[in-house]
């Protein structure tokens, strides 16, 4: 097998465990945070929200 | 959920879904169209490739492009339907993933359809690993931040990876058409080139119809430039995506016998008839339907005429340049075959007419005076018999290419003298006056004396061929910064229907050979290939029938 296959059926693996990954997380964790005020919703750009600086 | 989340989300009264993709929450019926037709186009248009062209690299990455095109939609439309949040984060997540995978197949498939073979293990590298953040960071937050409460709106807070892929959207973009630009300059026949201008743009205007709405939505969602129809009209992008993955897919499928005339009269319909088609989605009143239909129905049977009379056209003059082929290869093969016997028959003439000159000189002992008659007249016809063959390898030659000039500056008018010395005899044993007003001045011109003397040579035996009786003038003057030569002769003449002949090769008079038993035709032939050669010009005049002719060569000094 060529090296290219196993590149696409590696990244294709990547591909649905993410996928599996993030369903497990929204669909059997049900973990979804929510703002439910205008103050609550966070800035994509600031990089604290995603690091806890 | 807490108690506060429940409440709000109580409070937006979202209807339930059906199926996760069927509900009232969809603003407008207008997004199932404009999902539904791309995602019935994505697997239509994937099974006929796969049917069609399954062995075709190109062919198989559109597929796999497809299949993440179909993803996105299906994500979208459960997006626009669900009333609940843990599914809109994760279809919401899906598109965001599967949304740089389509860019990524898109520039793989452009570059492999232009350049006909697959790319390196590298390049795919380079294309394919900017997804891997993509990939690794979807289900963390970096992709989604939350799920918006503050209005009921359904959105998702969009986290720094999805702004990542729309940066390397761009790229993959950029990069299409960049790649584009440059294998559209190295194209080296004008149906490639045609081939990389209809991929690349179909590739772009495929993307950009896909990206319509995210950039109509987003970018004037909070403006209030559409006021709220910014995701509506947004919505209408999506409509052009069956059309170019359409467009591609043909071209694919076309690779071997592409044509644009029949790929544009073919996308034309096929576009007319799927915006017709969409409009059912819009008209309410039956007048309207009965008109849409009519109007359906008229564009398919007028396209199907369209399609099959360019097809038809196409195939004729396929028909035609085969043929063109066929005959350039039999021509090239006849002038070989005659080049070949000419110059044979040269070589055994040459050697007869040797025999008689080495008889007649007494190099095999005296010859009875009863003999020289006979042996005058075989030398004269030999002599004659090479001269017609030379002709004919001189006009073989000028034909097949054979022919180089060499150009050098010499004096016109000791050429012309030279010629009237050799062919001054003929002219005196037909009883004919050959006078010459060459001027006094040398006329220096740039050219191949040595094939110019026979164009002057063949020009001038021409009339004294054709002048049974009276006689031939010749006159050389400098006009305009050009060397005009003529011969006036009281000869046959040449009817206007012999005169657009009379330079074609092996052309000559209908009554021609009556005068000249010996004319190959090739005479005026090789004199206008070898005038023209030298920037000149070659051209007579003739008032008719038994009225003379006048030749003119002209020549830049």
């Amino acid at each position: 097998m060529d090296k290219s296959k196993i590149f696409f059926i590696f990244l294709g693996i990547l591909f649905v465990l993410s996928a599996s990954a993030t369903f497990y997380r929204y669909l059997i964790l049900n973990n979804v945070s929510f703002f439910t005020n205008a103050e609550e919703v966070q800035d994509p750009f600031d990089w604290s929200v995603y690091f806890n600086l | 959920m807490n108690g506060v989340v429940s409440d709000l989300i109580s409070s937006c009264e979202w209807g339930a879904s059906h199926f996760l993709l069927f509900s009232a929450n969809v603003f407008d019926p207008l997004i199932y169209y404009s999902h539904l037709v791309p995602l019935l186009g994505a697997f239509a248009i994937g099974g006929l490739l796969l049917f069609q062209a399954q062995k075709n690299l190109a062919a198989r990455i559109l597929v796999w492009g497809l299949l993440f095109l179909a993803i996105w939609l299906v994500g979208d439309l459960v997006i626009w339907a669900t009333e609940l949040p843990n599914v809109t984060m994760f279809a919401w997540s899906m598109i965001n993933l599967a949304e740089p995978f389509v860019y990524a197949f898109s520039l793989y498939f452009a570059i492999v359809y232009m350049e006909k073979r697959d790319i390196s293990f590298i390049s795919k590298l380079w294309i394919f690993l900017p997804l891997l953040p993509t990939i690794f960071l979807t289900p963390t937050h970096f992709a989604l931040l939350g799920y918006d409460l503050t209005n009921c709106d359904r959105d998702a807070v969009e986290g720094i990876l999805v702004y990542y892929g729309y940066a390397i959207e761009v790229i993959y973009a950029l990069a299409l058409i960049i790649y584009g630009f440059a294998r559209h300059r190295r194209a080296a026949t004008h149906s490639d080139r045609m081939q990389v201008l209809l991929v690349c743009s179909g590739t772009v205007l495929f993307l950009l119809s896909f990206a319509f709405g995210n950039i109509i939505g987003s970018f004037f969602d909070d403006l209030t430039f559409f006021g709220d129809y910014s995701w509506t009209i947004g919505q209408y992008g999506l409509f052009g995506v069956p059309i170019f993955v359409g467009l591609l897919a043909y071209l694919i499928v076309r690779f071997r016998a592409f044509n644009v005339g029949l790929i544009a009269s073919q996308a034309l319909v096929g576009s007319l008839v799927v915006i017709l088609a969409s409009e059912f989605g819009f008209v309410r009143t039956t007048l309207n339907q009965i008109l849409v239909s009519i109007t359906l129905v008229l564009t398919l049977v007028l396209g199907f005429m369209l399609i099959r009379s360019v097809r038809k056209e196409i195939e004729q003059r396929r028909r035609i340049e085969s043929l063109a082929r066929e005959l350039q290869i039999a021509n090239e093969r006849q002038v070989t075959l005659i080049h070949f016997i000419t110059h044979q028959i040269k070589g055994f003439v040459t050697k007869s007419r040797n025999i008689f000159a080495s008889v007649m000189e007494g190099d095999y002992g005296a010859v009875p005076d009863t003999m020289h008659p006979l042996l005058k007249q075989g030398f004269d016809s030999d002599t004659q018999g090479i001269a017609t063959i030379q002709e004919i390898l001189n006009a073989s030659n000028i034909k097949s290419g054979k022919v180089t000039y060499e150009k050098k500056p010499f004096d016109l008018k000791a050429l012309i003298e030279g010629v009237i010395t050799t062919l001054k005899p003929s002219a005196e044993t037909k009883g004919l006056t050959l006078t010459a007003e060459l001027g006094n001045e040398p006329i220096t011109v740039t050219g191949d004396s040595g094939q110019l003397v026979n164009a002057y040579k063949n020009i001038i035996d021409n009339s004294i061929k054709y002048t049974p009786k009276g006689g031939v003038t010749l006159t050389l003057e400098k006009k305009d910064g050009k060397a005009l030569f003529t011969v006036s002769d009281t000869g046959v003449g040449i009817t206007p229907e012999d005169m657009k002949n009379l330079f074609t090769e092996g052309g000559h008079g209908k009554e021609s050979t009556k005068v000249n038993v010996d004319s190959t035709g090739f005479g005026l032939y090789i004199v206008k290939n070898i005038v023209e050669a030298h920037k000149g010009r070659v051209w007579v005049e003739s008032e008719g029938t038994g009225k003379g002719s006048r030749f003119f060569i002209e020549l830049p000094v």
